[in-house]
């Protein structure tokens, strides 16, 4: 990992306060200083946007980690934002549940962080995105008062729908204190299907899975450097390509698909699927939601491109052109790739071979950001990518929420 | 008015507004209609650019606007509170573009939900929300309320499957949110302005997502003795992590008017029935399926009849869907309720609206969405009578009064409207309300679209100006 050399919020003062009120206190006096709010939890996600535009304090959440309610028949939770995934995990497994959501830092996310940035991973395909999944939140506003939206039942339009607005707004809209989830019952069986592909077989093999006769949760495809950073004694590691296909059902639905999708692929591309059956699988779902947040030790910057679905093999192609031993990911199905730009690369490099991407990604409607570089670097580098049309609204929608600029200032899209 | 009047038909050109009284009419409310007020004007515009004009002009004028789809909003979503120009969007309905391979299609507000999944329907796709009023609701009107459906409960609601809107401000400017690509980096404006109930400007565009058809159905019949033995079942089978494609409930009432509108067989001596539908592939399925039938034979289901054919679905998810139509048969009038409960407080819920009833001596009977807690009380009378009226009204605020004390909340896919206004300050504290005015600030700042909907604005303590306020600071 890189240790950022400007510090950003690091010099700055750490309170950790112990319930929401002393949070609310917190934040109302800063307010009135016109200091700046930076909530935090186990550190996993400094990285991402820009250094803070003001100094402030930082707030750190982990003890805001009550389970507040479980019903565990109604499949909801509401607990506190600071709890963290791992113990949340535990506490929804207990009841055979879970939250279909994957976690690139599943040993310290905590939930408040991981809607903060919204993140997911391969299984968004087939499960949807963290957004989905939340249908009451509280937070904390510019006032120091805990406010709320949405409520504890799994359908409801009573008011706007604040869940969605603060899913990904990185902690610029408030401190979120309390969030309720829609979980799902643990899928009974899973299984991850992995197929070697030499470069001209891709696109093909993307199309062929996009009609498949099955319903896959996750399609990713891994550059030869990014399997071998992920698994270094991989047997695929010599194809262009790894396709994993992932599915979860009942135990019946799953080997149907296996054996189906094998059948498609011999058909299709002659050639042959290795299945890996629930219980090994594991590892591999796990490796595939952690590569974005896991670059290789020397990597100078992670970059996150968004396409059209049907773009991901060209782009897919192009990254490995523009950086050769770049680790390569993409969420197939979903049009999400992810790369890590390798070391010794100089900066003057790094910049040309990212603007232009960016540019093609422009060009296919699309985007680039950067999840983590250099803190030095992140003035020169597209950090959250081209400017949206609707910048001028998310601006409106910030200045009417969060006028005095309190929240994570200056870390957001168009240094919000 | 008449300047106004001349300055919309310069834009829409003639034959594109409705002006005489008699006409308006129609326009006076939706499927709410406890509450009436005309408009000065409903204005068809066929284009963006005309929606912008219409809007400018409407500020030029000082007048409010409210957003129309097919009205069949059920809290008066489309009621013109104050009067003023209605913006029908019946006739953009253009299906722009569908793009099988990115899973994504491009629609005009006005197209009516049913169309684009019976267009999709050749290549195997659909539009997943599916209220039950598909046939006649529009896309926009979808967007507007974040409609749901019986098939919502595995497939999600219409936020779920809404990928961008275009929308014109209601300053009369047009803005992009979202697209046809997932993950733009910024606020999810989309995820807010599904369901703002057209306050936040008109949606002139909508990128949706599109489902695969699920392979095979086992659609079942469930036949109870007592609407408890029926709920109950509903929450083990939750319980037991089976999420099936829909699982509606119908109570006896509802059944008699049913099988006299379309014969489908239901069991008339039944306390209750539930449809209960897995689907999906086909590998699994009748296991699915089995579990299911043996939680409701637990239940004391006294038979579970399965669908042998696609056309005996087809006819028994008809008869569900026009479930609401067949009512007239039993009442002059009914009103439609809407409120959520946890799942596992379906069996209470019920029992109260049994003890509502009675109290109120109004008959209610029973037909929604069971799976997600969605209840849908309908409450009968006849409106000539002021009397009825006002039993009706206080026994449909008494069930909504419980659903918020179980932790629920007063609608779960029609909305706050015009009509449960007064039930926002009882879900929400003033904060809670003043943030909400603030989003609507950052929008409609004049609140000039769609005024008097969904938050109240009675109560000068929570219309605060705050946010103006600390910026000025
Ligand atoms: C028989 C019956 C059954 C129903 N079943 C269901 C059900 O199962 N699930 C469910 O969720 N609902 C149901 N409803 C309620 C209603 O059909 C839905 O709310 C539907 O989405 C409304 O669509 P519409 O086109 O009729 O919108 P309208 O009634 O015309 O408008 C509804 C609201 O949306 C706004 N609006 C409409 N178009 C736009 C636009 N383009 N831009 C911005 N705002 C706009 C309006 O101002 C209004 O506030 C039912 C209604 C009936 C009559």
């Amino acid at each position: 990992m890189i240790q950022p050399k400007n510090t950003g919020e690091l010099g700055m003062e750490v309170r950790k306060p112990a319930s929401v009120e002393e949070a609310g206190e917190i934040i109302r006096r800063a307010a009135q200083a016109r200091a700046a709010i930076f909530p935090f939890g186990n550190d996993s996600k400094r990285h991402i946007g820009f250094t803070p535009s003001k100094m402030g304090l930082r707030l750190n959440t982990l003890n805001l980690n009550r389970l507040v309610d479980y019903p565990a028949r109604d499949m909801t939770v509401t607990v506190q934002a600071g709890i963290s995934m791992k113990l949340l995990r535990g506490i929804l497994a207990k009841e055979g549940q879970c939250l279909p959501v994957d976690d690139p830092c599943p040993d310290q996310s905590t939930l408040g962080g991981m809607l903060a940035v919204n993140c997911n991973g391969p299984r968004r395909f087939g499960w949807g995105t963290l957004r989905d999944y939340v249908i009451g939140i509280s937070v904390i506003n510019d006032e120091g008062k805990e406010t709320k939206a949405g409520g504890r039942v799994v359908k409801n339009v009573a008011g706007y729908d604040f869940c969605k607005l603060h899913t990904g707004a990185l902690g610029t809209l408030g401190l979120i204190s309390q969030v309720t989830l829609k979980v799902r019952p643990k899928p009974e069986s899973s299984a991850m299907a992995v197929i070697g592909l030499n470069q001209k077989d891709l696109e093909p093999a993307l199309d062929l899975v996009h009609g498949t006769a099955t319903r896959p949760v996750s399609i990713d495809i891994l550059n030869q450097a990014a399997v071998r950073h992920l698994k270094p004694d991989s047997s695929n590691a010599s194809k262009d390509w790894t396709l994993l296909i992932g599915f979860e059902h009942n135990e019946k639905a799953v080997a149907w698909q296996c054996e189906t999708l094998m059948e498609e692929v011999r058909q299709g591309l002659g050639r042959e699927t290795q299945v890996i059956p629930k219980g090994k699988d594991q590892a591999i779902w796990e490796s595939l939601a952690r590569f974005q947040a896991a670059p290789p030790a020397d990597s100078q910057a992670t970059f996150k491109i968004n396409v059209a679905p049907a773009k991901v093999a060209a782009f897919a192609t192009l990254i490995d052109e523009t950086f050769p031993l770049c680790p390569v990911q993409a969420h197939a199905g979903s049009g999400i790739l992810f790369g890590h730009v390798p070391g010794a690369l100089p900066f003057a490099e790094v910049h040309r071979g990212i603007q232009s991407l960016l540019e093609k990604a422009k060009r296919s409607l699309g985007n680039l950001t950067i999840l983590h570089c250099h803190e030095d670097w992140k003035n020169d580098l597209p950090v959250w990518g081209a400017p949206r049309d609707d910048l001028f609204l998310m601006r409106k929608v910030k200045e009417s929420l969060d006028p005095m600029g309190l929240f994570n200032p200056g870390r957001f899209v168009d240094r919000i | 008015m008449k300047p106004l009047f001349d300055k919309l038909e310069s834009i829409v050109g003639p034959g594109a507004l409705i002006t005489a009284s008699s006409e308006l009419l129609v326009y006076e409310c939706d499927g709410f209609t406890i509450e009436k007020n005309k408009p000065d004007v409903v204005v068809f515009p066929k284009t963006t650019q005309e929606v912008a004009e219409i809007v400018r002009a409407c500020n030029a004028f000082g007048v409010p606007f409210i957003p129309r789809g097919a009205g069949t909003s059920l809290a008066g979503g489309c009621l013109p509170v104050g009067g003023g120009v209605v913006i029908s969007l019946a006739r953009m309905k253009k299906i722009l573009e569908v793009d099988y391979r990115n899973r994504c299609a491009l629609v005009e507000p006005g197209v009516i939900n049913l169309w684009l999944t019976n267009h999709m329907k050749p290549h195997g796709y659909h539009f997943a929300p599916d209220p039950s009023s598909q046939g006649a609701c529009t896309i926009g009107g979808n967007v507007a309320t974040n409609s749901g459906g019986p098939h919502t409960l595995k497939y999600g609601v219409t936020v779920n499957h809404i990928l961008g809107v275009e929308l014109v401000l209601p300053d009369g400017s047009i803005v992009r949110t979202g697209g046809p690509i997932e993950d733009n980096p910024g606020y999810d404006l989309t995820g807010v302005i599904v369901g703002s109930e057209g306050t936040f400007g008109v949606a002139v565009k909508t990128w949706v997502r599109i489902t695969r058809n699920p392979v095979a159905y086992r659609t079942l019949l469930g036949v109870f003795e007592t609407v408890d033995d029926a709920t109950n079942t509903i929450s083990e089978i939750i319980g037991a992590g089976i999420i099936p494609g829909a699982l509606e409930m119908l109570d006896q009432m509802i059944l008699g008017a049913l099988e006299e509108a379309f014969h489908f067989g239901f069991p008339l001596d039944a306390g209750a029935i539930l449809i209960m539908e897995v689907d999906g592939l086909k590998a699994g399925l009748d296991e699915e399926a089995e579990r299911i039938t043996a939680i409701a034979k637990k239940n004391g289901a006294r038979e579970v009849r399965q669908a042998d054919s696609d056309a005996q679905r087809t006819l028994l998810w008809k008869a569900r869907k026009q479930a609401f139509g067949a009512v007239g048969r039993l009442a002059p009038s009914f009103c439609t309720q809407d409120g959520v409960v946890p799942r596992s407080m379906l069996p209470h819920i019920l029992r109260e609206i049994q003890r509502i009833g009675k109290k109120y001596d109004t008959r209610i009977c029973n037909v929604f969405h069971a799976g997600d807690g969605n209840i849908h009380p309908i409450l009968l009378f006849d409106e000539r009578d002021p009397e009825q009226v006002k039993r009706v009204l206080a026994a449909s605020h008494e069930i909504l009064d419980e659903c918020i004390r179980v932790g629920g909340s007063v609608t779960g896919e029609h909305g706050i409207g015009v009509e449960k206004i007064d039930f926002m300050p009882k879900l929400f504290s003033p904060e809670d309300l003043g943030m909400m005015i603030r989003l609507r600030n950052a929008f409609n700042p004049r609140n000039n679209c769609s005024p008097h909907k969904m938050l109240p604005t009675s109560g000068a303590c929570v219309e605060t100006t705050r946010a103006g306020r600390m910026a000025a600071l």
